[in-house]
This record gives structure tokens, C-alpha cells and sequence, in this order.
């Protein structure tokens, strides 16, 4: 029989409902896995085992008498450490925040407890989600990055210590460490999520989203932390999200679920430099879609998209520098050698060319929607290869980064390992709001090539 | 593009920020500039409207 701390998030919480796994039980084996792991994984940035008993036993009992706050009854959850958590420390993986103790949680994080998740603790994040690495390993070689800034998230759900996490991508913090670490990692649509609570990297680039072990998983966890919330002006014009779960599992039962979904593969741009296992895992991946019905053709991306990235890199540092910029007077010793060059930059980028640059964002998205009614999603890989080996990088977002841009919503699933038994992921992006589709689409390949059930051999 | 050293020294003077530099601020620097050039050659109409404008609500009172 499976352990418990091994179910997927969605095998944990029905036997919950019915009855056949308690809450307590489903705690005490995961923070079993946790004591046998962690030291090596240093995924946790802290752990919060005694509210988490605690809230373990009030939702036993809930349950004994037939009571259920909600989908994620009793699932031991993981947060990234720049989610603030009411009376538990979010230090934003810097010694300039320790200390910090919200008094309130994040909309997202409130959100999960209301749903009945037990929250185990906070992850690891690199500092203030920028670039300078957290102390996480990556679980399927513990030498390698597990990638950031969801750095902690991902090798949590990686090492089976918890069911499901939330992270956040500014550039390429979720899929990037979700591929990495050969778990599922979706960023929603810009405005989808709310950003409340969530200490901020870029206001026009920061995106919260659902981290787990499979596409089912991310489902639930999209569904519960969706939606709109007036502590986040950008989710309130934004379209009802569906019930992501209940369409997955109804487009799932159809036999030919995906058959016909058009898909594109990019002229360019997400070829450069591309490690030919993961070149080859892509090509693979590509085919299994291919031969799940899908009409897999080529796309070519607008002449104004390079200039795009270019844009996203100065917006990043601009947004980066506004939003340290009084902190930093007084303590920039403090600051990782990385945050500290995009703050430093970010200060010297002219107003205009900050205005331009949000300028070619409008004309990229208008753009990119002229592109995406000729296909349904976009295949790319979701990294340049696989985690990179040593802790001082956590490797490239330059896959994620066009969509994090654009804030269309893009999803890592994993499509195959390389020699050296380190995972590579599939990066499937779509339409503004339709993460619907690319949930369907990664579930349907992770059924045909079922990478996400293995586990790294710890 | 040429970086006018009294500008921004001006910059940093106005925001009281400190004059030392991290070590990888040059790498980043000349990364930032080849970025700005990049960006003002892209085609641009002078009726877009920038990305991030605001997203009002009508008011519920």
C-alpha cells in the first residue's frame, strides 16, 4: 500500500472523504518523510509542526463527525517564504525581513486554510524571490539546483513533504523549479490569482500559482486560491474562473479530450542553447501530443518579440528597484550580489525607456492573441535543460520569461529524464484566462507519458 | 548608449542612495544598456497605450 505521505494531493483528499485516512495520519506520515529527508533537502525555510498537529486534530474531528471545510481537508501544504502567514515568520529568504511577522495572511494563503489545507510551514524562496539561491537542494541529485525562486516549493513536493505549495513567477520561478524538480507547476493569467500578501518583486510581473505533484492536483489548488479579491485590483475584471478540477475530470473521461487541440511550436527563441537531452525529450513530447490527436504545426513568433524580452528584463528592474528602494538606502550591504545589480540598474533605467518598454508589452500581447486564435497552446521546453549542477545559480527563466511578459498562463509538466536520472519538463502556454486548456492538455500528456509518478530516489 | 555619470549621480544624490556599487553591477549594467537601445529601436506607435494602466471599478457605493 502506498504511505501516505506518497498519495497525490487528490488520492489524499478523497480518502479523507471517505473516511479511510485521517488528517492526523496523513500529518504524521508526511512530517515522518519530512525527518527522514529534510536534512539532506533543506526545503523549509520553517516548520510549524505544532499548529500543524493542532490543526490536524480539530479537522480529525470535523471529519469524525462528517464534517469537511472543503477540498483540501487535511492536505499538509507547503508556502513560499515571501506568502505572508499570520503570527509565523516571512522573512523573504533575507536577513533584512527576519523577524517579520505578518499579522494577517495572504489572500492566497487564507484561501487554503478556508479549504481545510493544514499548513505544514514555509519554503524556501531565494532572496525576495529575486536571484541570490536558498539553501534547497534538488531532491533527484542533491548537488544540482532545484531551481528559484520557488526553490523550496518544488523540492518539498519533489521529496514527497508535502501535497501541494503555492510559489510565485516573476520571470520563471514557477515552471523553471517545477521542471527542475520533475513536478507540475502552473503560473495563472496576470490577475487570476490575487498578488495580496505576497511581498512583491515586480507588481506588473508577479503572478502567485499552484505548485504540485500532478496536473489533477494543480487543478484543485487553482480552483481554491482563483478568483477575484478587492486586496488586488487586477483580479476584480476578470472572468469567473471555472471549476477547474470537474472540467479536468469531465474533458478527461472523453475519450478524445485533446483530440484536435491545435498546437504550436515556436519558430525560435526557445531553441537557443537548448541541451540536447532536453532537446530530445522535447521532440518526444511533441510527438506523444501529435499522437493524442493533437494538430501539431509550426508558429512564427512576431519580429517584436525578442525586443519583448528585452522589455521584460528592464520592467523587472525598474519594478525591482521601486520596490527596495528605501530599504536599500540604508542597508544595501545586506542585499544578495544579484538583487543588489537589478535594484542598482533598475535605478538608472530612464523614465521613458520604462514607459517604451510597457509600450512594446501592449503591442507583444496584441500580438501574441493575433497568434494564439491560430492555435489553442504553445509547446516549448520548460528550461534550457536540466537543473543545472551546483547551488550558486538557479539556473535560466529564459523559457518562462515571454509569458510571464505577457502574463498569459503556462504550465510545467514533466516529459522525461536525462541520462543522469535529472528530470525535464514540457511548458505548455495558452490564451489569456483558458488555463483551462493547458490543464487539459498537460493532463492528457501526462497520461500518455506518466513521469510525474516517479520519485526521486532519495 | 553612453551612461551620463552626472545624471546619475544626480539620480542617486536625490534619492539619498549610497555611491558603492555590488560587484556585479557592471555585468548588469552593460547587460541593462544594450537592453534600453534594444527597446527604442522596437516600432511603437505613439497611440499605445503602456501596459499596466489603471483597471477601474465602477464604485459599489
Amino acid at each position: 500500500m502506498t504511505e501516505p505521505f506518497a498519495l497525490s494531493l487528490s488520492d489524499a483528499a478523497e480518502a479523507i472523504a471517505r473516511g479511510r485516512l485521517s488528517p492526523v495520519e496523513l500529518l504524521d506520515s508526511t512530517l515522518g518523510q519530512i525527518e527522514r529527508v529534510e536534512p539532506r533537502v533543506l526545503a523549509w525555510a520553517r516548520l510549524c509542526q505544532d499548529d500543524a498537529r493542532r490543526e490536524a486534530r480539530r479537522l480529525t474531528d470535523l471529519a469524525s463527525r462528517g464534517e469537511r471545510l472543503g477540498a483540501l481537508h487535511g492536505i499538509p501544504v507547503g508556502v513560499k517564504d515571501i506568502f505572508y502567514t499570520a503570527g509565523i515568520e516571512t522573512a523573504c529568504g533575507s536577513p533584512i525581513m527576519a523577524g517579520f511577522v505578518p499579522t494577517s495572511d495572504a489572500t492566497t494563503v487564507a484561501r487554503l486554510r478556508r479549504a481545510g489545507a493544514v499548513l505544514l510551514g514555509k519554503t524556501h524562496t531565494t532572496a525576495f524571490a529575486s536571484f541570490d539561491p536558498s539553501p534547497a537542494r534538488n531532491p533527484w541529485a542533491l548537488g544540482h539546483t532545484p531551481g528559484g525562486s520557488s526553490s523550496g516549493s518544488a523540492a518539498a513536493l519533489a521529496a514527497r513533504m508535502c501535497h501541494g505549495a503555492l510559489g510565485s513567477q516573476t520571470s520563471g520561478s514557477i515552471v523553471r523549479p517545477a521542471a527542475f524538480c520533475g513536478i507540475v507547476g502552473l503560473k495563472p493569467t496576470f490577475g487570476r490569482v490575487s498578488r495580496r500578501g505576497v511581498h512583491p518583486l515586480a507588481w506588473t510581473l508577479d503572478h502567485p500559482g499552484p505548485m504540485a505533484r500532478t496536473v489533477r492536483d494543480v487543478a484543485v489548488l487553482l480552483e481554491i486560491i482563483a478568483g477575484p479579491d478587492p486586496g488586488d485590483p487586477a483580479t476584480l475584471s476578470c472572468p469567473a474562473p471555472p471549476r477547474y478540477a470537474a472540467a479536468l475530470d469531465e474533458r478527461g473521461a472523453q475519450r478524445d479530450g485533446v483530440r484536435a487541440l491545435r498546437v504550436g511550436i515556436p519558430d525560435r527563441y526557445f531553441f537557443d542553447g537548448l541541451h540536447p537531452e532536453a532537446h530530445d525529450a522535447y521532440r518526444g513530447a511533441v510527438e506523444t501530443l501529435r499522437g493524442l490527436g493533437c494538430a501539431v504545426r509550426d508558429v512564427r513568433l512576431p519580429d517584436l518579440f525578442e525586443a519583448g524580452m528585452d522589455a521584460h528584463e528592464l520592467i523587472h528592474n525598474v519594478e525591482a528597484a521601486a520596490v527596495h528602494v528605501d530599504r536599500y538606502r540604508t542597508r544595501a550591504a545586506e542585499y544578495g550580489e544579484k538583487l543588489r545589480a537589478v535594484i542598482e540598474t533598475g535605478l538608472e533605467v530612464p523614465a521613458p525607456t520604462y514607459v517604451r518598454a510597457q509600450q512594446v508589452r501592449t503591442r507583444l500581447i496584441e500580438e501574441m492573441r493575433a497568434l494564439l486564435r491560430d492555435v489553442d497552446v504553445l509547446a516549448t521546453p520548460a528550461a534550457p535543460g536540466p537543473a543545472p549542477e551546483g547551488l550558486a545559480s538557479t539556473g535560466s527563466p529564459v523559457m518562462n520569461r515571454p509569458f510571464s511578459f505577457l502574463g498569459f498562463p503556462s504550465i510545467a509538466v514533466p516529459c522525461g529524464r536525462t541520462r543522469g536520472g535529472l528530470p525535464v519538463g514540457l511548458q505548455l502556454a495558452g490564451r489569456p484566462f483558458e488555463e483551462l486548456e493547458i490543464l487539459c492538455a498537460a493532463a492528457a500528456f501526462e497520461a500518455a507519458a506518466p513521469w510525474t509518478a516517479d520519485a526521486p530516489p532519495l | 548608449m553612453e551612461r551620463d555619470s552626472s545624471s546619475v549621480a544626480r539620480t542617486r544624490a536625490l534619492l539619498a542612495l549610497p555611491e558603492a556599487r555590488g560587484a556585479l553591477y557592471d555585468e548588469e549594467m552593460e547587460r541593462t544598456r544594450r537592453r534600453i537601445q534594444a527597446v527604442h529601436r522596437a516600432r511603437v506607435s505613439q497611440d499605445t497605450e503602456p501596459a499596466g494602466a489603471p483597471r477601474l471599478q465602477p464604485d459599489d457605493d
